[in-house]
């Protein structure tokens, strides 16, 4: 709009003098990333009901993971996770895998997520891979569904490693979500 | 004076370029609570004379079996288990109701487990004698399970005894029955 008008006023005057006028109008869109989940409390317990059966395999989908992303043009991100702190009882393992981002408020390049359960370490390891620019939405229930799976690590050998918590084991869980693939 | 006004732009965005490659949350931290409740359950298979009963609706700790002459070899004893640090659980039986006929007693062999299972399985005792006082019948049980069915687990067999003595009782197929009662529970409680 204020092009036209400008443009609208020079052609009036230019007959008299020749004026040029101009400003750098400079937009930039700086890279960035926003991680943050929706703090659903993850609780997950182990236990047996029926006489001679084992202990069965829990999991918890409560969590979702959102993200913003903003990223160079053909540069990707990926999330990662890992424990920070905490051991995972013995005898037992923890997988965590990430359903694709809910649809309903987000928008962009989303990435994929990798489709069979990660067993959690205190490495990083890749759950979605290939994020653009994208945003995945800010409700409570928007972005990469979390689901958390607990279970009997190989029975046949580990299970009398297992032993009753005194206390509830606290295990932290970290997501990053990586600078671009073009830094 | 132009420039040096072109200068400071071309440095305001090289400065400001670099700012935004660190611009962003990279992380974010969830807490995890992971819980193994302690486990001590017991059950049988393959006696069709059995009544159990749960002491809570959680733990299946006590169950109860009617045991007549017929019974035999014909039960298998299930268990689950976990084990708080340092602790094991202990099977034991004993006769909680009816009376033996005279000159007669029962004795109970306990089978070891037949691997169906995994786990730290507990050990069996050599053949018992059963009696009003609980007895230990399967011991060191850790965290463990013997899986869910006939041919799992420990297989009991009973034998009636008979002793000489001045009435010559003829035993008959159920002509009278006892109940025993099997507990499985913590070396600490």
């Amino acid at each position: 709009m204020l092009a036209v008008i400008l443009c609208f006023s020079f052609t009036e005057h230019v007959k008299t003098q020749d004026y040029t006028a101009g400003d750098i109008v400079t937009l930039q869109v700086n890279d960035f990333s926003l991680i943050e989940s929706n703090h659903a409390p993850v609780s997950l317990n182990l236990s047996a009901t029926v006489a001679g059966a084992a202990v069965t395999e829990v999991s918890n989908s409560d969590m979702f993971l959102k993200i913003s992303s903003i990223v160079p043009g053909g540069t990707n991100r990926e999330i990662t996770a890992r424990i920070a702190s905490g051991v995972i009882p013995t005898g037992t393992y923890l997988k965590l895998q990430a359903a694709p981002c809910t649809t309903a408020n987000s928008g962009g390049r989303l990435g994929e997520t990798i489709p069979t359960p990660i067993l959690l370490s205190d490495l990083d390891q890749d759950l979605v891979l290939n994020i653009g620019s994208c945003y995945t939405g800010t409700g409570y229930n928007d972005g990469y569904q979390l689901t958390f799976i607990w279970g009997p690590d190989i029975p046949e050998t580990n299970y009398h490693l297992i032993e009753a918590t005194e206390s509830p084991t606290a295990i932290t869980v970290v997501f990053t979500i990586t600078a671009h693939d073009g830094n | 004076m132009r420039g040096s006004k072109y200068i400071v732009l071309l440095l305001f965005f090289i400065l400001s370029s670099q700012i935004g490659r660190s611009q962003g949350i990279s992380q974010a931290e969830i807490p995890i609570t992971l819980r193994i409740p302690e486990v001590a359950l017991i059950d049988f298979e393959g006696s069709t004379r059995l009544i159990s009963f749960e002491s809570s609706p959680q733990q299946s700790n006590q169950i109860d079996q009617i045991v007549t002459p017929s019974t035999m070899d014909k039960t298998w004893i299930n268990y689950s288990s976990i084990i708080k640090e340092g602790r094991t659980n202990t099977i034991s039986v004993y006769i909680s109701s009816g009376k033996l006929p005279p000159y007669t007693s029962i004795e109970l062999d306990i089978g070891g487990d037949v691997g169906a299972g995994a786990g730290s399985l507990g050990n069996s005792s050599a053949p018992i004698i059963l009696s009003q006082y609980p007895q230990n019948i399967i011991t060191n049980i850790g965290s463990c399970y013997t899986g869910k069915g006939i041919n799992k687990g420990h297989q009991l067999s009973y034998s009636w005894i008979r002793h000489d003595g001045p009435d010559n009782h003829i035993l008959t197929e159920d002509s009278f029955s006892i109940v025993v009662t099997f507990t499985i529970s913590s070396t600490d409680s």
